[in-house]
């Protein structure tokens, strides 16, 4: 692929957020500042030229930047289409209107922990839930595609069931995803703290998995504990019946560096919003194409797919090692300081080990 | 909405709509994006030329003749498979015809 199809673009290192777990901030080696319009703008045109069909604007919290239209109908005119994370603390009515006008908002996430201030507020800060509630609500009205990031933590497990409900049932939403924090970011402040242990990552997997079964298709997730139960299900599964997944016993866990970019808020290009320390070129002085094309770093990230996991000290004798992905390269340097090995999170035979003796007889049931 | 597809003719000089367009992702072809729907179609390398060639100023006939000297082998029926790859392209809102000949 000569250019990327997708490029995520923190668009501003600004948060009115001091979200505990967040995984942008805190990140060792990473300039947080920000860019003028103008940069953005010439960018938007070099996106044009290269044909790229989307971008997802992110932060931080994009819509702090006050020129923030502007940046859009840079990318409306570069014939891109775009989506958009955010609190939702900026989403008013007015906003929802004049997004909606564009045609070209195909995404709108809002990220939202709970049921309830009380759950949501634990980890994302003081009066942050009912203005994401309110945006959810009039971007919904407004007619936008939106739809709800609910972060899995220690604290909301027992409340997932009400938020579903709250979600899909009271407001109607189409689908949300989860996830769970991520060792990027906080952890360098926090430490393992804020993680799922072991056990409760096992009892978010469960209920997840109920939910799952209660609102087919629409509760989704690339990551954290749902995506984590369908994964290792599909890996016990084979294992069992002694079937080898195909395409699998080596680093293939990405595939994003075959079709996107990440830019940070300082302009810096990056393999993905993940792995923000390895800095591939600037824009504005580095080509797009260029660097798509032929920087080292990025066509080293590539090259993770014949990685074969035999390799690796800490596989030696896995049961899954023919069944394993060995998953995601910014995990893996987050908590391996490598990108090219498997990333321990997302280890299967290490889940289980942590899990213990009454763990697992929970997990095989 | 009027469907011209059908009165398409060797002689037509259709127009594209320039909110599309190609990326050309492999050497068999690439896909034809419309930023305004999010629709992703993929062309093969055929496709993907004739649409490169429909620049508004050229007939039907003329891109044609340049498409016989890039594909060998190009037979007799190469001339109706353009015409229906055309009004495909009208139906799908990827192309329309030059103002003076709307009714």
């Amino acid at each position: 692929m000569p250019t990327p199809r997708t490029v995520d673009l923190e668009i501003t290192s600004r948060c009115n957020a001091r979200c505990r777990y967040c995984y942008y901030q805190n990140n060792k080696g990473v300039e947080y500042q920000d860019l003028p319009t103008s940069s953005w703008l010439e960018f938007f045109d070099e996106l044009g030229r290269a044909m790229v069909m989307s971008v997802c604007l992110m932060g931080g919290e994009p819509l702090l930047r006050e020129d923030f239209f502007d940046l859009i109908d840079g990318i409306v005119k570069n014939r891109m289409r775009f989506q958009i994370l955010t609190n939702g603390t900026r989403a008013t009515r007015e906003f929802a209107k004049r997004l909606r006008k564009t045609g070209r908002c195909f995404s709108i996430q809002v990220s939202l922990d709970g049921s309830r201030a009380e759950v949501h507020e634990l980890m994302r800060g003081k009066g942050s839930f009912e203005p994401a509630l309110q945006a959810i609500k009039v971007l919904k009205e407004e007619g936008l595609p939106i739809t709800v990031r609910v972060t899995v933590h220690g604290s909301n497990i027992d409340d997932l069931q009400a938020t579903a409900y709250l979600l899909l049932d009271e407001l109607g939403l189409p689908n949300f995803s989860t996830n769970s924090i991520s060792a990027l970011g906080s952890r360098a402040k926090y430490g393992d703290n804020l993680l799922l242990t072991p056990a409760q990552r096992l009892q978010a997997m469960k209920v997840l998995a109920l939910l799952d079964k209660q609102y087919p298709g629409r509760i989704q997730a690339t990551a954290g504990p749902l995506a984590d139960w369908k994964m290792f299900g599909e890996m016990e599964a084979a294992r069992l019946g002694d079937n080898p997944i195909p395409g699998r016993g080596h680093l293939v866990g990405c595939g994003c560096t075959f079709s996107k970019i990440g830019v940070r808020s300082d302009g810096a290009y990056v393999p993905c919003i993940m792995l923000p320390q390895l800095v591939l070129g600037y824009i504005g002085k580095d080509s797009l194409e260029e660097v798509w094309r032929n920087s080292g770093l990025l066509n080293g990230l590539r090259r993770r797919i014949s990685i074969p996991l035999d390799s690796f000290d800490e596989c030696e004798g896995c049961e899954y090692l023919r069944l394993c992905t060995g998953n995601c390269p910014g995990t893996a340097l987050s908590l391996s300081k490598d990108p090219n090995r498997p990333s321990p999170e997302t280890c299967l035979r290490k889940f289980k080990h942590d899990l213990g003796a009454e763990g697992l007889s929970i997990w095989q049931n | 909405m009027n469907d011209f597809s059908m009165q398409i003719t060797l002689e037509t000089v259709p127009v594209p709509n320039p909110n599309l367009f190609l990326r050309e992702e492999n050497k068999r072809g690439g896909v034809l994006f419309d930023p305004d729907t999010g629709s992703v179609r993929i062309l093969n390398i055929t496709a993907a030329e004739t649409w490169k060639l429909l620049d508004g100023r050229r007939s039907l006939a003329q891109i044609i003749e340049i498409l016989k000297q890039q594909f060998d082998g190009m037979d007799d029926s190469a001339e109706e498979k353009l015409l229906e790859l055309v009004r495909k392209f009208f139906r799908i809102g990827a192309l329309g015809l030059p103002a003076e000949r709307t009714p």
